[in-house]
């Protein structure tokens, strides 16, 4: 494999810089939050208490799954031709789960007491969402932790504190090591850890709907809603790898090889084809069939995430989808879609209160929030990208 | 290869050691309040006259804001009203086919095992062993899965307050209660129409009038069995889907999520079996190179 090395690019560029803006108008707008209260920003209603901020937390989990998928693949079944794409998907990972925190964090309403789940008087262990809040902290952990070589191969040896702090330069040079040197002999526990701790939580946040049987619409209702959840973050998994090593590697001019991503695109089909064949399954078993465009919003958004499911599977069977640039960032991108609209359906379209006067509309500050999020996201891949050893190094032709 | 073969190892030994420490998320939530024993209370519709005053008792216990219209207003009546963040309970008057309307009192159900309870992820809502579900605002971190839990919809949030918003919901006059008093809506109403007391004797009170007026109720005590049963209790003349009770099955909400939750979690065996697991195969794919 060619040697990973930073990207050589500016910091600011029109583009990261617009970026930027885009985060500034978001986080302007969260600022009214903290200032005039959820209500104030946000659609959710006393009957609708969970709106898109919530679904970008789900849906951003699933999206994250690029690194655990990406590690079992490489280090536990020894695929090593793939070893390119472990660090865009880290990346990629990290910063997503970095940003479900910060999402949790704004969303929730009494946000300073948001340190209550790590101390034992407030475990309340019955609650799935306890287990999904935990996995987090402990899966967050778990890849900064897997973070760690990526810094020391970058700055080992060459710490260079700006101005004043330069008299750390040795100490942190010497932590720097140090860290990577425990990391290096305990990476393989840490890997295997952070594949648990996903299974576990992707699991589980399948299970967050099943507290209200009563509102939640039957096409989506059932007891195999976890393994739902679960199957879906594995088919995700690899396709968000693929989409990141095309859109950032196009954008960064370092590509991945066709061949890497063409043979990922096979195991992305096979997770997607375990997925369909449950999703179908509890279909058929279900009776949940009827519903499909049955004329009614929900029935509509179900034959919509029944479609998007479908349609990357069947396409990955041919090789000019699979071994061609636009045939993979179209399947994937299928793929990504698909979860998004399968995690909104379960999230806020299946939802409905008792005797409700109204469905929840979501308000353009709303928008405006997750698309800062999307503008920070970006630019700090970019900057990381720039910083650190993420992408190989273009074969010279 | 020494490293996942350690893992592996690891994650065995592991399993053994997650026998006392999973015995944490079996906690007090199995342990259950003795409902019977617990307070509960009768509302009978056919008593009802919509005079409002356990809306304004309520309303002064608690000290919550005055409203715009008065409470011996009867033309508020005329719609439907929710609960919210300053009404705690509220009646409706509920117009019937072929005969006059009937009033119905709403407010938090108090149920024996409650969706709520089970959902709060720092344990910041509990059944007490009065019979009251109460929240902790010390605890809540104001996340509204509380809310999204709830199958009667009772719990409210503070949503345009930012800097301490608030989980509002009937408490039971929990304070009260807890120390021998009675609840403000009880004390309140002239009409007879809510009985306070331990839950069995509710029970008991309401199957006596059924059954010594007959062709007068619905021979039907809703919130006994529903959902695992509720600490307030609904007699009526009615059909009670006519009075926005909707037609609930005995199994207790929780029940599915818990036993996903506790399957998964049995003496952490699942997790540390997948850690073990994953760690055989990566000794196994490992290809041999002497390390």
């Amino acid at each position: 494999m060619e040697r990973l090395t930073p990207v050589d690019r500016k910091l600011f560029t029109p583009f990261s810089v617009f970026m930027l803006l885009l985060a500034a108008v978001g986080f302007g707008t969260l600022a009214f939050r903290f200032i005039y209260g959820l209500g104030f920003v946000s659609g959710i209603n006393q009957d609708n208490p969970w709106g898109i901020w919530n679904w970008s937390k789900i849906t951003e989990f699933a999206l994250s799954s690029g690194s655990f998928m990406t590690v079992a693949l490489v280090y536990i079944f020894h695929r090593t031709r793939f070893k390119a794409v472990i660090r865009p998907a880290l990346l990629s990972s990290a910063l997503g789960y970095s940003f479900v925190g910060f999402t949790i964090f704004f969303d929730i309403g009494r946000y300073y007491n948001i340190w209550h789940l790590m101390i034992p008087y407030c475990w309340q262990g019955n609650s799935v969402l306890f287990e999904v809040g935990w996995c987090l902290i402990l899966y967050l952990t778990v890849l900064y932790l897997e973070f760690i070589p990526v810094g020391t191969e970058r700055f080992s040896g060459r710490v260079a504190l700006p101005g004043p702090l330069g008299v750390f330069n040795r100490i942190t040079d010497f932590l720097l090591s140090l860290a990577g040197k425990v990391i290096g002999k305990v990476m393989a526990v840490v890997l295997i850890l952070g594949i648990v701790f996903s299974c576990l939580h992707q699991s589980s946040l399948g299970g967050l709907m099943l507290i209200a049987p009563y509102k939640v619409h039957p096409a989506w209702f059932t007891p195999v809603l976890p393994l739902l959840f679960l199957l879906s973050a594995f088919a995700v998994g690899l396709p968000m790898a693929i989409f990141i090593s095309l859109v950032a590697g196009r954008g960064l001019d370092r590509p991945i090889e066709l061949p890497v991503l063409s043979g990922l695109s096979r195991y992305a089909q096979v997770f997607l084809g375990l997925f369909l064949a449950l999703y179908v399954g509890n279909m058929v078993w279900r009776r949940t069939y009827v519903f499909l465009g049955d004329g009614t919003l929900q029935g509509g958004m179900f034959l919509a995430e029944a479609l998007l499911f479908i349609l990357p599977f069947v396409l990955l069977f041919f090789s000019k989808v699979r071994e061609t640039e636009k045939g993979l960032f179209a399947a994937s991108s299928l793929v990504i879609l698909a979860i998004m609209v399968h995690r909104l359906n379960v999230m806020l379209i299946s939802y409905t209160a008792p005797f409700t006067d109204g469905r929840y509309a979501p308000k353009l500050t709303e928008y405006l929030v997750l698309m800062g999020i999307f503008g920070l996201y970006v630019f700090l891949f970019r900057s990381a990208a720039v910083i650190f050893p993420i992408f190989p190094e273009k074969k010279k032709s | 290869m020494k490293t996942s073969r350690r893992s592996f190892l690891q994650g065995f030994s592991l399993s053994v050691a997650g026998v006392p420490v999973s015995n944490f998320i079996r906690k007090s939530k199995d342990l259950p309040v003795n409902t019977d024993e617990a307070f509960g209370m009768l509302y009978d519709a056919t008593r009802c006259i919509g005079c409002r005053s356990c809306e304004a008792a309520c309303n002064e216990v608690n000290a919550l804001p005055k409203p715009a219209v008065p409470f011996d207003d009867e033309s508020v009546l005329q719609k439907t009203r929710k609960t919210g963040i300053s009404a705690y309970t509220v009646v409706n008057r509920y117009p019937q086919p072929e005969r006059d309307p009937v009033n119905r009192k709403e407010q938090c159900m108090h149920c024996n095992n409650a969706a709520c309870v089970s959902a709060c992820l720092v344990d910041a809502l509990n059944k007490t062993p009065e019979g009251a579900v109460v929240w902790d605002r010390w605890k809540c971190i104001g996340c509204r899965y509380c809310m999204l839990s709830c199958p009667f919809q009772m719990l409210k949030f503070e949503f345009l307050n930012a800097l301490n918003p608030r989980m509002q919901k009937c408490n039971f006059c929990h304070d009260r209660i807890s120390k021998g008093g009675v609840p403000g809506c009880f004390e309140a109403c002239p009409a007879d129409a809510i009985a306070f007391g331990k839950r069995k004797d509710m029970l008991a009170e309401a199957r006596r009038r059924i059954k010594d007026n007959p062709g007068q109720y619905i021979d039907h005590i809703y919130g006994e069995k529903e959902i695992g049963g509720t600490a307030k209790l609904y007699l009526a003349g009615v059909p009670f889907e006519r009075l926005r009770l909707e037609k609930l099955k005995e199994k207790p909400v929780p029940e599915l999520t818990e036993s996903i939750q506790h399957g998964v979690f049995k003496y952490f065996l699942p997790p540390l079996g997948l850690f073990a697991v994953l760690g055989g195969l990566m000794a196994f794919f490992k290809p041999k190179e002497g390390g």
